[in-house]
């Protein structure tokens, strides 16, 4: 059974200048366990679908079901208590400003009515594992982004939650201090078990940790499925737009045709660029390449060629390419 | 010289109605800012929730309470103070003195206070609060928890400025009758041309004023996490 299924949602918001679509037409189904990733543009919907999923947003129509149950059916108590499964953190991270680490991550125990030794208690277990045993008594105002969010996912935890959903958590953090936040998540997944989703608009977030993705482009998800699946092989615009975002390097070629070809487990280790050199007897362009970390899959890169130009060449490419088993795509222009 | 030996008998000669006056004064701003905020405090959190982007939205409460404290706002202090009287006779049995005094202090500044209440509560990040709502805290929590800590040091900087707002509505107070050191400004200095009565009374509310001011920034200093 899905953790979270998400089915027919639409939401609407009525503002002064006309109402406004914001999510249409959403299904969606979480496995437990999943590292969920929900990636599009900035006004996509993504934040808005994601608190439809704790209901900070009541859905206009269409169901939320949480471990089965109708999160629209529950009452205010209820609802609350449903809260109490699902941890949120934010790109902005939103401690408690007046609250050192140690009692940001007693707030939700607090609520819960946990005793307060017994919170203090767990909300050191919880700094121990982000890593942050030594600022108990620190306040977010002398903590570094990276630590403040630290104690936003140990805040996040305390109240053992199944599912952890994230809004744009690293968007706010260095290069360096996104990929400690991030394996972070990933051992958290791991260990604890808990279903973690992800929003995000950077692609190198999604190919570092998630197992699905759900691309979401103008209010709509317009493809979904493994990543491996949507990276290789991306079917909508939008998804080719913002896992090819080497627009700005394949705009300065001359002829502005290339090959994207991605490599899987096992074409990693050959060297392919060569054997297309020796196989067409021709000096191959390389535009860009790149490797991609994944989470349970082994090492997966892509590497983008230009097009010779001649038809007889590429012709060759092609068939050395399809002879292989490797995949790619062509873009012509 | 001369000046200096005459300031000082005069002092010698005033200084028991001074003392008196200052301890009414200090009696006067002191209760009638602890009422003010027993009133303004929580109307001020109601205004400040109860707005439509608030956590607990109640258009109908907030009209009606917003309305109330407008009109007491607009009413001149002055205007207020002999409106009152009536009220005041009922409720204290007379309405000359210190204490008859604080009942149209209060009247007019638990207004005053649930509006920089409501601002500085206004203050508290949204996202906290977005925060706080997705662990499943009750509306009520949010406010204990939530909004009054985190909106603490601004709420002591408001009553450091509403302690100095009362403190000059009290010596308006000294027209109608009421004590402390207004009154004895109003007259020594305004009917029987003492300036120099007036002049040294005018210098015991700046220390007063100066006093509270700095206790509220030191508490506020002191409270908040932020700067460090």
């Amino acid at each position: 059974m899905s953790i979270v299924k998400i089915e027919n949602l639409y939401k609407t918001f009525h503002t002064k200048n006309g109402d406004i679509q914001a999510l249409k037409d959403i299904n969606l189904s979480i496995e437990q366990g999943d590292i969920f990733g929900i990636i599009g543009l900035s006004g996509a919907g993504k934040s808005t679908l994601v608190r439809c999923i704790n209901f900070l947003e009541k859905p206009t129509t269409g169901r939320v079901y949480f471990e089965g149950t109708d999160m629209g059916k529950l009452n205010k108590k209820e609802l609350l208590k449903a809260r109490q499964s699902i941890g949120m953190i934010f790109q902005n991270f939103n401690l408690l400003e007046q609250r050192n680490a140690l009692k940001n991550i007693c707030f939700p125990l607090e609520i819960a009515g946990v005793p307060k030794a017994k919170a203090e208690e767990r909300a050191r277990e919880l700094l121990k594992l982000v890593g942050l045993e030594d600022r108990e008594r620190s306040y977010p105002s002398q903590l570094s982004g990276g630590q403040k969010q630290r104690v936003a996912i140990a805040r996040a935890l305390a109240t053992n939650p199944k599912i952890l959903l994230c809004d744009e958590a690293t968007s706010a953090l260095d290069p360096t201090t996104t990929q400690s936040i991030l394996s972070l998540l990933k051992e958290i997944n791991q260990k604890m078990n808990v279903t973690i989703i992800i929003i995000t608009h950077e692609m190198s977030v999604v190919e570092k940790i998630c197992s699905k993705v759900a691309v979401i482009d103008n209010s709509r998800i317009v493809e979904c499925g493994d990543v491996k699946e949507v990276y290789t092989n991306p079917k909508s615009d939008m998804a080719k737009k913002l896992i090819i975002p080497k627009e700005s390097i394949t705009r300065t070629l001359k002829s502005g045709s290339y090959f994207r070809i991605i490599f899987d487990s096992h074409t990693t280790h050959r060297p392919i660029l060569s054997e297309l050199v020796l196989e067409c007897n021709y000096p191959i362009n390389l535009i860009y390449a790149d490797s991609i970390e994944m989470l349970r899959e082994n090492a997966l890169g892509e590497m983008v060629i230009e097009k010779t130009g001649i038809e007889e060449t590429d012709s060759k490419i092609k068939a050395y390419l399809k002879r292989n088993n490797i995949r790619y795509e062509e873009a012509n222009n | 010289m001369m000046n200096m030996c005459l300031l000082a008998s005069e002092l010698t000669k005033y200084s028991g109605e001074i003392g008196v006056g200052i301890l009414e004064t200090l009696y006067m701003v002191i209760v009638s800012s602890v009422l003010s905020y027993v009133i303004g405090l929580p109307l001020g959190v109601l205004l400040c929730v109860t707005d439509k982007d608030g956590i607990c939205p109640c258009r109908p409460f907030n009209l009606i309470a917003g309305f109330i404290v407008n009109f007491l706002r607009s009413v001149p202090f002055i205007i207020l103070l002999i409106a009152l009287i009536p009220f005041t006779r009922k409720l204290v049995g007379t309405s000359i003195g210190s204490t008859a005094t604080i009942v149209p202090l209060v009247v007019s500044a638990f207004g005053y206070v649930a509006r920089m209440v409501e601002s500085s509560i206004k203050e508290v990040d949204a996202g906290v609060i977005e925060a706080a709502q997705s662990m499943g805290t009750p509306t009520f929590k949010i406010i204990t928890k939530v909004l009054i800590p985190e909106a603490k040091p601004s709420l002591i900087v408001g009553s450091a400025i509403t302690v100095t707002t009362i403190l000059g509505y009290t010596a308006m107070a000294g027209f109608t009758g009421g004590g402390g050191l207004g009154a004895i400004a109003i007259n020594y200095g305004f009917y029987r041309y003492n300036t120099t009565v007036m002049f040294v009374t005018v210098i015991f509310l700046v220390i007063i004023v100066q006093l509270f001011q700095e206790i509220g920034l030191r508490a506020t200093r002191a409270t908040d996490k932020r700067i460090k």
